[in-house]
Order: C-alpha cells, then sequence, then structure tokens
C-alpha cells in the first residue's frame, strides 16, 4: 500500500487526468443529448476517482490518513450530491461548466490539503457557501439577465468598491489589495470581477452601440485599470484591461479599437514602468531570476526548482517539497501541482481551463441564434476572457514565460475571495446557459406547434423532453422529411420552406459551425 | 421573434436576417481567433516550461539554494563514486535507528587523498560529489528491480541504489602526487592532454572529508590557510617564469623565425629608460637565442621580448584566445586568471607581465590547460574529471566523450614552443630542469619561480610540462607555495611522479 502510494499513485492521476480532459474534449464534439451522457459519465467518475487516489496517498505519506480520507468522503459525498441535484433541478444547465469547476477545485484542495490541511478545510467551507449560494442565483435567472439594462450602474459600482481598497485597504507585502469586514479578509477587485463583464456586456451589447458610448465604456474601464495599478495589483489591471479589450473587439468587430486599444496599453505599460519601481523589478526579476536568488527572486527561483524536480510525471503527491515557495497556497499552486503530480497532470489542468473557456465562448456563440440583444454573448465571452487570461498569468508567470503578476489560479488557488468570486461569476454564465437552453425549448415548442404536433399541451416530464429532443435530433440536416423515415408517426401538416433555419438546437449543436474549424 | 422567421412578404425582416448573419459569421471569427490564441499562448507556456524545466533539471536540482536533495535521501541510496580502474573512492552505508528512520552516511575509502576532486557530500558539497549530486542521487534502475527493492523487509534495503559515476582519476598517479607534494601547501593537477582526462588532482592542506561536519566550523574560521579551496584549480597564482610560454607562443605566432633570429646579450639586467629589471639571481646569460632564453628563464631577454618583439596588441589577442580574464572551460568551479596588459600600463609593470611577475594571476589548471594544448598540437581539450555515469544495474546513462575546446594556437606553434620546451630539460642548453634528463624518458616543461612578497626570499615554485617529450602522455602542473625556486621543490616533485608514471 505504501509502495503504491509512494510510487504508483503518481501514474493513476496523471492517467485519470488526462482521461478526464480527453471526456471532455470528446462531450466539445458530441453536444447532443443522448450522447453526450457518456463523456460526462466518465468525467462525473473521474473527478472522486482521482482525489481518491490523491488523499490516500497524502494519507498514508503523511501519516495522517483518517483526517485525508474523512476530508475526501465529505467533500465527494456533498459535490456528487451537488452535481445530481443541480443537474435535476435545472436540466438547461450547461454541465460542463459546473464539471469543470469541481474538477478544477477538487485539484487544487488536494494540494492545498497536502500543504496545510486546515487551509484546505477553510477553502472547502467557501466553495461551498459560494455553490450554494449560486443554486439560489441561478433560481433568479430572469432578474439577473435584467441586469443588462443598466450597465453603468454597476460600472460604477465596481469603480467605487475599487476605489474603496485605496482608502481602506491594508498593505500586505507592498500591495494593497484587501480590507478586513467582520474579521473576514475581502477583496474587492476578485467581486468586481463578476461586475465588470455585466457592466461591459450591458453597455457594448445594446442594439444602438454609439460612439458615445464606447468612449464612456473606454473611460469607465480605464478608471477600473487604473484604479487597480494604485492600489498595485498589477495582475488584477491587466485582466480588466484585455477583458474591455477582447469584449470591445467581438461588439464592434472593428481591428482598429484593437490597434488603438494596444497601442493605448502599451503606453501606459512604458509610463507605468518608469512610474512604479515594483513594476521595474518584476521585469528585472523575470529577465534573470537568479541574480535575485537571495531576495526578490527567489520565490520565481523555488518555483522553477519545483517544476523541474516534478518532471514529467512528478515526485508523487506528498514526495516534493512546494511549501518551500513563499505563498504556494496562493499564487504558486500550479508549481506546487507541476512538482508532485508532472507536468503530464499540469497540462491536463491546463487543458481542462481551457476546455472551461471554450464551453463559455460555445455559449457565447450559441445564444446569438436565441436572443437578439448581445448581452448573453458578450457576457459569456467576458466571463471567459477573464477565466482563462488569468490562468495565463499566473501559469506564464509562475513557469517564467512573463513576467510574474501574483494572480490566482482560479478556483484552484488557495484564496477566499478569490474562489467565492470565481464560482459565482461562473454560476452566472450557467445561468446564462440555462436561458439559453429555455429559449431552445421554447423555440422547439414552436416548431412542435407549427408541425402540428400536439406535443407541448401538457407538460412534459424529463424523460419524455430528452425522448423528444432526440427525435427531432436524429434528423438529417436540411433535409426535408421523409415519410417512410417515421411511418408510424403522422405527416405534418405543415412543411416549412426553410427547415435549416428553424432546426436550431441543430444549429447550436453544430460546432464546427461556432468555431469555423 | 418575427426577425427570425424571414417571410418573403417583407422585404426589411429579410434585410435583418442578413446583417444578422453577417455579423454571426464575423461573431464567430472572433471568438474561434480569440480561443486559438489562448490555446497557443497556453499551450507554449506549458511547451516552454516543459523544455525548461527537464533540459536544465540537473542544475536547478544542483544548485545551492535548492535542498530538494534531502527529499531523495529518504527514498534513494545516495551512489557510488569509483577511480576509473574501478577503485572506490566515496560510497555511502545505511543505518536504520530505532524510529525506523533511515540514515546515510557517507565513507571515503581513501580518506583526505581525494579530499578536493572527489570532495565531500554534506555541508553543500564540493568536486565530483556536488558536480553529480543530482546524478548520485537518482535512481534509474528498472522498474522490476524497483518493485523487488519495495518488497523488502528491511528498510535499509528498501531504498534504490543510487547512479554511480566512474571518475577519470588515476588512483596510483594521485597517490604518487600526493605522496610527492607531502607536507608542502601547493597543488598538483596530470591531465592527458589528447582527451583532456584528468588523471589526478591534488590540493594541499586537505582535510578528511568523511568528518566534514565536525571539521566545518574549524575549516571555515580558518580564512588564512583557505584548505578548503581546491588549488588545482581555484587557487590563484603569480604564473613566475611559466608565462614565458605564453610569451613565446605569441612571438611565434607574429614572427615565426623568432627561433632563428633571436639573439640578446644579457648582462644579468634589462634597462629601459629609468626602469630596470633583473635576471634571477642577477645571473649574467651572455649571448643567446631564444632557446637558450627560454631554457634558461632569463628575465631580461624576455623583458626584451615583450617591449621590443612583440606588439601589445596582438599579445591582448593572444590572452584573450588563451582564455585569461574569462571563465575556463571546466565544469567544476575554477578561478579566473587576470592579466593586466592594457596600453595604460607603464613600461615598469609591462616588464613585469612578461616575466610573469606583477598583478598577473593564474590557476594551476589554466596553466595545465595551456601546455596540454601545446602538448597537443595547439588543440585544447576540455578537461573533465567525470567520464561515464551508470545506473545501479551497470547499464551506461550518460558517457562524457573528448570534446575539443578549438585550437589556441597554430599547429607549427605548439611544435616550436615544444621544442623550446624539451630545451629546458637538457643540460646541453643548460635548461633550468636539467636534473630530470637521462631518467629513461623524454620530457618537455617550464620552470617557474614566482616572487609573490616583494623582496623576500619566498617563491612560489612552478613546473608545468608534459612526457614523452615526442607523444605526449600526460601534462603535469605543480606549484608549491612560498617555499624556495622550482629547481628545489616543483622539479623534483615532477621528477617523483613522472618515476612513478614511467615505472608501469
Amino acid at each position: 500500500m505504501h509502495a503504491y502510494a509512494a510510487s504508483y499513485s503518481r501514474y493513476i492521476i496523471a492517467i485519470s487526468l488526462a482521461v478526464y480532459a480527453a471526456a471532455a474534449l470528446f462531450r466539445v464534439f458530441v453536444r447532443r443529448r443522448p450522447a453526450r451522457a457518456v463523456p460526462e459519465a466518465v468525467e462525473r467518475l473521474m473527478i472522486p476517482w482521482i482525489t481518491l487516489n490523491g488523499y490516500l496517498t497524502i494519507g498514508l505519506l503523511q501519516g495522517e490518513l483518517p483526517v485525508m480520507f474523512l476530508f475526501w468522503s465529505l467533500q465527494t459525498v456533498l459535490l456528487q450530491l451537488y452535481i445530481s441535484l443541480y443537474r435535476h433541478s435545472f436540466p438547461d444547465s450547461d454541465g460542463q461548466i459546473l464539471l469543470h469547476a469541481v474538477l478544477l477545485l477538487s485539484v487544487g484542495l488536494m494540494m492545498i490539503a497536502r500543504i496545510d490541511i486546515r487551509s484546505a478545510v477553510k477553502q472547502a467551507g467557501i466553495a461551498a457557501a459560494g455553490l450554494f449560494i449560486v443554486f439560489l442565483l441561478v433560481q433568479v435567472r430572469t432578474r439577473l439577465y435584467a441586469m443588462r439594462s443598466v450597465p453603468f450602474v454597476w460600472g460604477a459600482l465596481g469603480i467605487l468598491l475599487l476605489g474603496t481598497v485605496l482608502i481602506l485597504g491594508s498593505d500586505i507585502l507592498g500591495a494593497r489589495l484587501s480590507y478586513e469586514i467582520a474579521g473576514m479578509s475581502f477583496q474587492p477587485s476578485e467581486f468586481v470581477k463578476i461586475l465588470y463583464p455585466v457592466f461591459l456586456a450591458g453597455a457594448l451589447g445594446s442594439a444602438d452601440l454609439k460612439g458615445w458610448k464606447i468612449l464612456a465604456c473606454a473611460a469607465a474601464a480605464a478608471v477600473h485599470v487604473g484604479l487597480l495599478i494604485l492600489s498595485t495589483d498589477l495582475g488584477g489591471a491587466l485582466i480588466y484591461y484585455m477583458v474591455f479589450l477582447l469584449v470591445l473587439y467581438l461588439a464592434t468587430g472593428k481591428g482598429r479599437y484593437v490597434l488603438v486599444g494596444l497601442g493605448a496599453g502599451a503606453a501606459g505599460a512604458a509610463i507605468c514602468f518608469f512610474l512604479f519601481e515594483h513594476i521595474r523589478i518584476r521585469v528585472q526579476i523575470f529577465l534573470d531570476p537568479f541574480a535575485y536568488i537571495d531576495g526578490s527572486g527567489y520565490q520565481i527561483v523555488q518555483s522553477l526548482f519545483a517544476i523541474s524536480f516534478g518532471g514529467l510525471w512528478g515526485a508523487g503527491l506528498a514526495q516534493g517539497a512546494p511549501q518551500k515557495i513563499p505563498f504556494v497556497m496562493m499564487d504558486f499552486i500550479f508549481a506546487a501541482i507541476t512538482e508532485e503530480m508532472g507536468l503530464i497532470a499540469a497540462g491536463c489542468v491546463l487543458a481542462v481551463c481551457l476546455l472551461l473557456f471554450l464551453e463559455l465562448v460555445l455559449l457565447s456563440g450559441e445564444s446569438v441564434e436565441y436572443y437578439q440583444d448581445r448581452f448573453l454573448e458578450l457576457f459569456l465571452f467576458g466571463t471567459g476572457i477573464t477565466f482563462i487570461f488569468q490562468t495565463f498569468l499566473t501559469v506564464g508567470g509562475e513557469t517564467r514565460f512573463i513576467p510574474l503578476t501574483g494572480v490566482t489560479l482560479p478556483l484552484v488557488s488557495y484564496g477566499g475571495s478569490s474562489v467565492l468570486a470565481t464560482i459565482l461569476l461562473l454560476g452566472i454564465a450557467d445561468a446564462g446557459a440555462m436561458l439559453i437552453g429555455e429559449r431552445r425549448r421554447h423555440f422547439l415548442a414552436r416548431y412542435a406547434e407549427e408541425s402540428a404536433r400536439p406535443v407541448y399541451e401538457e407538460m412534459p416530464g424529463r424523460e419524455e423532453r430528452l425522448r423528444r429532443d432526440r427525435r427531432y435530433q436524429r434528423q438529417p440536416a436540411q433535409q426535408p422529411r421523409q415519410p417512410q423515415q417515421r411511418p408510424a408517426r403522422r405527416q405534418p401538416d405543415v412543411v416549412f420552406e426553410d427547415p435549416g433555419a428553424y432546426d436550431l438546437d441543430r444549429a447550436g449543436s453544430d460546432f464546427r459551425k461556432y468555431m469555423d474549424l | 421573434m418575427n426577425r427570425m422567421n424571414p417571410s418573403p412578404d417583407n422585404n426589411q425582416p429579410q434585410q435583418t436576417a442578413i446583417e444578422h448573419e453577417r455579423r454571426a459569421r464575423r461573431d464567430r471569427r472572433i471568438r474561434t481567433g480569440t480561443f486559438i490564441a489562448f490555446l497557443v499562448l497556453l499551450g507554449g507556456c506549458l511547451a516552454y516550461t516543459g523544455w525548461y524545466a527537464l533540459r536544465n533539471r540537473v542544475a536547478l536540482f544542483n544548485n545551492d539554494y535548492n535542498n530538494r536533495d534531502e527529499l531523495l535521501m529518504q527514498r534513494n541510496l545516495r551512489g557510488s563514486i569509483y577511480a576509473a580502474d574501478g577503485t572506490e573512492l566515496a560510497r555511502s552505508e545505511v543505518s536504520v535507528d530505532e524510529g525506523g528512520n533511515v540514515w546515510q552516511t557517507r565513507v571515503y575509502p581513501f580518506g583526505r587523498l581525494y579530499a578536493h576532486v572527489v570532495g565531500y557530500s554534506d555541508m553543500g558539497g564540493s568536486g565530483v560529489e556536488a558536480l553529480c549530486k543530482y546524478d548520485l542521487l537518482h535512481s534509474d534502475i528498472s522498474f522490476a528491480d524497483k518493485i523487488a527493492c519495495d518488497r523488502q523487509e528491511d528498510p535499509a534495503a528498501r531504498l534504490y541504489p543510487g547512479n554511480n559515476v566512474y571518475t577519470t582519476l588515476d588512483p596510483r598517479l594521485q597517490q604518487a602526487a600526493s605522496d610527492a607534494l607531502g607536507d608542502l601547501s601547493g597543488a598538483v593537477i596530470i591531465t592527458e592532454p589528447s582527451t583532456g582526462r584528468i588523471l589526478a588532482m591534488v590540493s594541499k592542506p586537505d582535510f578528511d572529508p568523511g568528518r566534514i561536519e565536525d571539521l566545518w566550523e574549524g575549516l571555515l574560521a580558518d580564512t588564512e590557510t583557505g584548505t578548503l579551496v581546491n588549488r588545482a584549480s581555484q587557487g590563484l597564482y603569480p604564473p613566475g617564469s611559466t608565462f614565458k610560454i605564453i610569451d613565446c607562443i605569441d612571438l611565434l605566432e607574429e614572427n615565426p623565425d623568432a627561433v632563428r633570429t633571436y639573439t640578446f646579450d644579457c648582462d644579468g639586467q634589462f634597462e629601459e629608460g629609468s626602469d630596470k629589471i633583473h635576471c634571477f639571481d642577477y645571473e649574467v646569460h651572455g649571448k643567446q637565442d631564444l632557446t637558450d632564453s627560454f631554457a634558461h628563464s632569463c628575465n631580461s631577454s624576455f623583458a626584451n621580448i615583450g617591449l621590443n618583439w612583440i606588439d601589445r596588441k596582438t599579445m591582448r589577442r593572444t590572452l584573450r584566445r588563451l582564455m585569461f580574464d574569462e571563465p575556463l572551460p571546466f565544469d567544476m568551479p575554477s578561478g579566473q586568471s587576470h592579466v593586466d596588459l592594457s596600453d595604460d600600463q607603464p613600461v615598469d609593470q609591462v616588464m613585469q607581465i612578461y616575466i610573469g611577475q606583477g598583478r598577473t594571476e593564474v590557476t594551476p589548471l589554466h596553466i595545465n590547460m595551456i601546455t596540454c594544448a601545446v602538448a597537443n598540437g595547439g588543440e585544447l581539450m576540455r578537461p573533465h574529471v567525470v567520464d561515464r555515469i551508470e545506473a545501479a544495474d551497470g547499464s551506461v546513462l550518460e558517457s562524457y566523450e573528448p570534446r575539443s575546446e578549438g585550437a589556441l594556437m597554430e599547429e607549427d606553434t605548439a611544435e616550436a614552443v615544444t621544442e623550446l620546451m624539451k630545451a629546458v630539460y637538457s643540460s646541453s642548453h643548460q635548461g633550468t630542469a636539467r636534473m630530470l634528463e637521462g631518467r629513461g624518458y623524454t620530457a618537455a616543461g617550464k620552470t617557474g619561480s614566482a616572487e609573490y612578497r616583494e623582496g623576500t626570499e619566498d617563491f612560489h615554485s612552478w613546473f608545468t610540462g608534459f612526457a614523452p617529450a615526442d607523444d605526449p602522455k600526460i601534462c603535469i602542473t605543480v606549484v608549491v607555495e612560498g617555499q624556495g625556486i622550482a629547481s628545489s621543490y616543483a622539479v623534483p616533485i615532477t621528477a617523483q611522479i613522472l618515476d612513478t608514471y614511467f615505472a608501469q
């Protein structure tokens, strides 16, 4: 048992993570209901399997098997129950967002538990609270959707919240990021990450997008970024800047805006470089971390040691030394994962992050078919950018691919504000997915009505709905229905001239159409 | 809803639908592009990390700030270090305490003999122990062997045996060099010119690497002797007359005819303006050519060469080619030789430089490398101590092939300098090492007595050379600190080592 934990569990974990990533990739191409149940089941099984291996290894090698096993049992039961309940209550939810989020959360918890079990329990509590709030929030999704009508209110609120940090914020290691509310450390920039895409999508997604609106948006975004730079949250500033740029690009489709934005960003970065010493230090460390190994470069060098020590398969959980990296649970969790679980497993975690981003991008595309205003399209896109760009900043920083900015790996890193805000943001995105799903059903219902089939006269049960979905999906694309294909059914009275335009579920399910691949 | 339902009767919604479709296509392109951009960014990040981490894993593992070796000590038994003939130079022994904890102790069967070159493993490590820390601590035995290890009852036997390091060291030469140096402070380095293999490397005073933890405080406190310093590669000494080899290399590159055309009449000293330089012991060497000047080590003659025959600019280029003021191509820590021959140096300083005095500093390893290049027709082979790394089951993991560092001089120059160095051994030329003649082998070399404290009779005594002269097999550099002139110390030590080598 001990030998298994020490030597072989790392292979099982890495391969299981690869299986999860492969299933998730397969699920991207299989978006129809009956077929997609298979990869989803594989994903759902892999999460407790990976963590079981992990916690057993940690428990055996650290000599606290009962504690670890208890922690694993509790979180597995709760998470699996939550997934079941959620999927049952919200059949229109996306499915993948929740599963990916749970996987990232579980891997993060495992790594945090290996370093410090107390922190892991705290993190689990915050995550549970976040998931509970999400469960309540998605119930009022129609009202959440109404948030789009007053975008500048959210922009102003965001600026206000960021402004309070400058006034109330406490200095922690030279950065003013958070303040205390009722004994809890609270980092507003994380929560503004929820308001910010709502604001941008609401303002830029209106049907009549005028010049002044774009300018007002740019000004508000600049104030956000400026406040973050002043509170020395370099990573946050970069994320907000990039989200604005890309959402603006999607909203207007004009490359010259992006070019102007990039130019302004470069100029701003140059000014900041000469204005702020801490930014210059970051760049110097990036260029030659080993020259500053005694001081400011210590953290990044330790991260490189950790990643290099892990190699392809990792040193094995509880067999590396990730705690040598200062602030490993917050800012360097990816290095810790790479050290103990290996580059392959870390690559799989990154792949899941990318797939979660892809899911949000695909949803953003699907919303176009069902919503005439572009709020959801831009919001889901903005959420995706927030998530993936933050991932890129932290992973790139830890591996010395780009200068270090000190942001967390969403859902994986330890940090109350960060994990709560990310769960809420993804929850709201999933609420958007539900709205899209409901619209799709609505369209299907119309289609069914017009096909003169009394399908929705009584509210069908879930099983019945699934069966009917399947029936429509089995239709070959762009072909008029052949009576001999369904001899048992009644011939529809009305035949549409252009069934393709109405076969919306099929349209939404066609990956290539959305990805142009 | 109507906009989704274009009716042929009404033109307006039709237009809107087309526009809608066009915009949807554009948005799709943007989304696809963004996704692919992030895919490339994150993929590139991962690929870069993998490349960087795997490529630099040895260097990063060996870094002083990374103490993950302690982790591996719990799992792997540190491998052994062997001499070229298979003699064990270092091994680890395991003990298990009552708590079931496994402890490894490093054992050095030869005690202080290999103190500097093999080094010690604790306290950060040194020598081969530090250079090959990564290999010694990793175990590349097969998966089946690892499982067999896991099944062992005894916790000591459960450690995976680490990889073994085979060095190029020759125990007989190492012993001979150490014996010859005796209790004197100094260093001996013996290499094979055609491959760069280091056959022996001795530095004195030495210490017992097995007791390094007990000795550590005392050794660190004693900053005067510097016992921990490997004098052979790190010790910086004034080169004395061995620097005349470099003078000759430059002179013969500039003026290949100098061997025949150069003459100088030595009256015991050389004057340039108000600056004076005198021969050792104010000896008058009389009329002599280049070979005699070199064999007698005539200071006046070389001051003359430096000022009147050699161009300072070309000399600077030669010095750069001979690796002065830059790190040596050697994997273990080595000192950086230094010479300052800038244009603003006054004449007296320049004369001092050409006879190897003044502020010039070299390491014995560096002088040995230059001598090796002369012996090897001008081409320098990279000096190395590690021959190969083997897994515990005997499979070779890594093997260090001889590697050329390029030519330090022309082949003709090397041959001419060899002739000059042969004369040092010749009694017909009254060479400074003529006592080595008639021992049954031919040799070539250069002596040096470096004054390191002005006005005293203390000298660093140098010898560097190779044997046999016409087919060099070994190249020896000896430096003895602060005892006296070369012919009394460095030359007899070399003779003793060469006698042992050729006695086989």
